[in-house]
């Protein structure tokens, strides 16, 4: 049986390199993965050069401000880069339409800004032309062209019928002709992965991709180009003519790849829109109404906080307390209002969630949205890396901002326009980002991963056993 | 009369086929679908520029009722942020707005309009110099993965579903063996083939052009006072459909089979939709490199720096160039004092602002000339360049956001001028003074218009593919 299988295959691979056809679909294709390759590697080196030297820039220009009043300095603010994981090579996911960078100031906790998205004309959203583009839309498309014809040709040509009667099984022509295909996939898939690994670790300043992510992510990619492996073969056997099998396995490509993620997009919006922008700050301006704020000395919050420091203190009047009491005030408020912030931009990623939630059930109808998800979880260019690194950012916000605020506490008391200098902007600590963990990444994207297991396996199963019951004209 | 005869026939056969019915079916479900979502989307983004544009002004009309209260000496206030009169009430509370209104044919097209809000606050206290930003809360997810609208289904699946109905004229006659009969007719191949697909076409096009028009009218859009609109609307559609039909017929020449026919057409679609644009972005980086945003941010930071430890020069030299912004009242000085304190932190964003300028400006010159360049090689593809057509007509284009933000950056520059010497010279505001503020109007006419251009290229594609139909058609290539 296996060598049946075998010759089967090595028929089938002789008559893909002989046929014209393929020959020039294959150069193509892989002179596509070379050009995507090139140019994103080029793109990500340039991105994280400029990245290295703006972030140096950024602090050289905290450090370096003149003296004044640490809160006005605060207030001026600094910013925080988003960083760049080298798998962003393979797949920018959001990226593009997400900010680069956090604006930190006082009272506020702002969102990623400047997005390249912005900078570009209409034409950009085309796409661009990555290995995650050219895996995702193009090498799909090749496995139809190439295999779209493997059993319809066989009756067109009244072929299979004469294999059948020289002893070859359904399932022995099935197995073979899939393996066949397969083979051709996984040499694309290895020549894309494994180039993009080596052009990384040329990259000797760069952080290195872990070999848990680099498995994760290409074994993604081969799940999926496996279903298309699996619906051609099936539709192939299923179908009447070459035409028809070309016909319905393009629509196909169309749903996965095209309609449902737009479809999936409109309804994850529909269902959990996101408030504007004006109703969400209104709501963070409602909540910090009745609270604390630096520059409030007179509501009632400010009052009671008073109280508690003359107690914690043992004196009567502010003027009695050895510390100002401004400074104190500022830090205290600028905690009370990052925990509002936190409560509305924890509402805010809870709606994505719900919206991702839909992404997740949609999956069922294309293996595109889960490989998706999946690509850019592992390449840190999804939401759910921009959510993270803005948390870690508000973090450092809050730090920074209190460090700021305790100085004018511990130094203004009696000072008329009390300024600082360099030595406190150089005291603080700069923004350390931690990436997240990849088991933290991997077990986030447990149904993604089940859903394109599922895909994988009955589409498999589905193209066998269609193939065993196929009619042989 | 031939023609005419045959009509019924071609419609007959083209409604038995239950594949093209369904296309056909599913290119309607999903305009329909496209049409309905831009409409609510519009709307949403609509009603909220109407939010900002009432809330600016019932800000004003508090504004003037409260100094005319004052005047009338029927209220009091304790300080300057909240005395109406005040410059510094005005710095952080009357804030103007800038907007860019929906074109009429807004519903074809969501275009960048899910990457841009449609308005922009103007405050007189932030700097704004290095990005023509305008923020509204998206999810980049549904920006990466697109919204569904018109013009992505006519951009994108028209011409599949063209393709899939129009592939095997000439090949399925073959390999069902009728071509031989075909054959034997007076009539030379190559016509018979461009008479099938010519009717295909007929009866594609009125189908699509009939659902347009119900769906722009059961949508709102005024047809009848946008007549010019909807007749460029037609136009481009028809050259663009035009064109994978033409396309179709000259594969279906070649007299490929069946499934050669749908992969050569199939391949030619990915190239033009997928391909090139996809290329052309990449390229657009390479060639045309600029800076990074954040350079501009930190130019901005040491520009700030650099004039805050100068600061004494600077406001000399500020007020030497708007001497009218000079006042020697105490108060303008006295940093103590909200007044004060704010003149000089207004003074110090505006004096950073424009030793900024220039390298702002350069910045956005090089993003201009990037996507111009990105604007030249659309060339390479007709759906790049209908996709242009159709946001310039819906008026949602890159170049509509870009001139409207740069609008909006002269007006706030031209707010600013305004205001400032009366802020500077700590002024009491008058009723008939707030309501004569600059008011913020976008001119249509400032937008740079390539569609022009892109029918223009969209019918020289036409005389290119029609030439080459004729040639191998004068050659009878069709075997």
């Amino acid at each position: 049986m296996t060598k049946m299988i075998t010759d089967i295959v090595r028929h089938e691979l002789r008559k893909y390199i002989r046929d014209g056809r393929s020959r020039t679909l294959l150069i193509a294709v892989l002179m596509t993965v070379i050009a995507s390759l090139v140019l994103s590697f080029r793109d990500y080196q340039l991105a994280s050069l400029q990245y290295k030297q703006n972030l140096e820039q950024v602090r050289v220009n905290w450090d370096q401000q003149s003296e004044k009043d640490p809160h006005d300095a605060a207030h001026d603010g600094t910013y925080v880069i988003r960083p760049l994981h080298p798998l962003a090579m393979i797949d920018k996911g959001i990226q593009p339409f997400s900010g680069k960078v956090v604006h930190l100031g006082a009272h506020q906790r702002r969102q990623s800004t400047l997005n390249e998205a912005k900078d570009q004309s209409g034409v950009f959203r085309f796409g661009e032309l990555t290995p995650g583009f050219v895996l995702i839309y193009v090498i799909p498309l090749l496995l139809i062209f190439l295999g779209f014809d493997a059993f319809t040709q066989e009756k067109e040509r009244q072929t299979l019928r004469l294999l059948l009667v020289q002893g070859a099984t359904r399932r022995q022509l099935a197995l073979g002709k899939w393996l066949a295909l397969f083979i051709q996939m996984v040499v694309l898939w290895l020549l894309l992965f494994l180039t993009a690994i080596i052009g990384i670790s040329f990259l000797s300043d760069a952080l290195q991709p872990s070999a848990l992510e680099v498995f994760s992510l290409s074994v993604t990619y081969l799940f999926y180009l496996i279903i298309f492996v699996n619906l051609v073969i099936w539709v192939s056997s299923k179908a009447s003519s070459s035409g028809v099998s070309l016909t319905i396995l393009i629509t196909l490509w169309i749903i996965f790849t095209l309609i449902v993620p737009k479809v999936a997009t409109n309804l994850a919006g529909w269902t959990y829109p996101f408030p504007t922008l004006q109703t969400f700050k209104d709501n963070i301006v409602q909540d910090q109404a009745v609270g604390l704020n630096g520059h409030n000395f007179w509501n009632e919050a400010a009052q009671d906080f008073k109280q508690k420091v003359l107690a914690e203190y043992g004196v009567e009047t502010i003027e009695e307390l050895p510390i100002d009491f401004g400074g104190l005030l500022l830090a205290e408020g600028e905690k009370y209002e990052s925990e509002i912030f936190t409560k509305h931009f924890d509402l805010l990623e809870n709606q994505y969630k719900k919206q991702r939630g839909v992404y997740q059930w949609c999956s069922v109808l294309s293996p595109m949205l889960p490989v998706r998800f999946v690509s850019m979880g592992i390449s840190r260019t999804g939401y759910g890396f921009l959510w993270h690194f803005e948390d870690e950012a508000e973090k450092y916000r809050v730090e920074f901002n209190t460090v700021l605020n305790l100085n004018i506490a511990e130094n203004a008391k009696g000072v008329d326009q009390y300024t600082a200098g360099q030595e406190l902007w150089a005291s603080i600590s700069e923004f350390n980002y931690k990436w997240q963990q990849d088991e933290e990444i991997l077990s986030d994207h447990i149904i993604e991963f089940v859903v394109l297991g599922l895909w994988t396996v009955i589409s498999f199963f589905i193209a066998i056993y269609f193939s065993q019951r196929m009619r042989a004209v | 009369m031939m023609h005419e005869s045959l009509l019924p026939l071609e419609l007959k056969h083209f409604f038995r086929n239950r594949s093209y019915v369904g296309l056909l079916a599913v290119l309607i479900l999903l305009m329909t679908l496209a049409a309905w979502k831009s409409h609510i989307y519009t709307a949403a983004k609509a009603e909220q520029t109407e939010v900002q544009l009432q809330k600016v002004k019932d800000n004003d009309a508090n504004l003037i009722a409260q100094i005319d209260s004052l005047n009338q000496g029927l209220a009091t206030y304790e300080d300057s942020y909240t005395l109406p009169t005040s410059g510094v009430r005005l710095t952080y509370n009357n804030h103007r707005i800038t907007w860019l209104p929906f074109q009429p044919f807004s519903l074809i097209a969501i275009g960048q309009g899910d990457i841009y809000s449609n308005y922009k606050k103007i405050v007189l206290y932030f700097n704004d110099s290095y990005e023509m930003r305008s923020e509204e809360l998206v999810s980049p997810l549904e920006q990466l993965f697109g919204q569904l609208d018109l013009t992505f289904v006519w951009v994108y699946l028209l011409p599949l579903i063209i393709l899939l109905t129009s592939f095997n004229v000439l090949s399925i006659e073959r390999e069902s063996g009728r071509l031989s009969l075909i054959a034997s007719q007076p009539i030379k191949l190559s016509y018979w083939v461009l008479r099938k697909i010519i009717f295909q076409f007929f009866i594609i096009f009125t189908i699509l052009l009939v659902s347009t028009v119900a769906l722009l009218l059961i949508f709102n859009v005024d047809l009848a006072n946008n007549l010019s609109t909807l007749g460029l609307l037609i136009l481009t559609l028809f050259l663009y459909s035009a064109f994978w039909f033409l396309l179709s017929f000259l594969v279906n020449l070649a007299g490929y089979n069946s499934g050669r026919s749908l992969i050569i057409l199939t391949s030619i679609w990915v190239f033009f939709v997928f391909l090139i644009p996809s290329a052309v972005n990449l390229l657009a980086k390479e060639t045309n490199p600029i800076p990074s945003r954040l350079e501009i941010v930190n130019h901005h930071l040491a520009t700030y720096n650099e004039m805050e430890a100068n600061l004494d020069v600077e406001l000399e030299q500020l007020y030497q160039r708007h001497p009218d912004w000079y006042s020697e009242k105490p108060v303008t000085k006295d940093m103590s004092n909200s007044t004060g304190w704010n003149i000089n932190y207004l003074a110090k964003q505006y004096i950073a602002q424009l030793k900024h300028r220039s390298v702002a400006d350069n910045y956005e010159l090089q993003v201009d000339k990037r996507n111009q360049w990105v604007e030249n090689f659309k060339i390479l593809s007709p759906s790049m360049i209908v996709q242009s057509a159709l946001t310039d007509l819906a008026g949602t284009s890159s170049g509509f956001y870009r001139s409207y933000l740069r609008q909006a950056q002269q007006y706030a520059q031209a707010y600013r001028q305004y205001v400032f010497k009366r802020v500077f010279t700590n002024h009491f505001f008058t009723s008939d003074e707030i309501r004569a503020l600059p008011v913020f109007q976008f001119d249509t006419k400032k937008v740079p218009r390539n569609l022009g251009m892109d029918l223009a290229m969209l019918f020289a594609y036409l005389v290119a593919l029609g030439l080459f139909c004729t040639y191998l058609a004068k050659r009878e290539l069709v075997k």
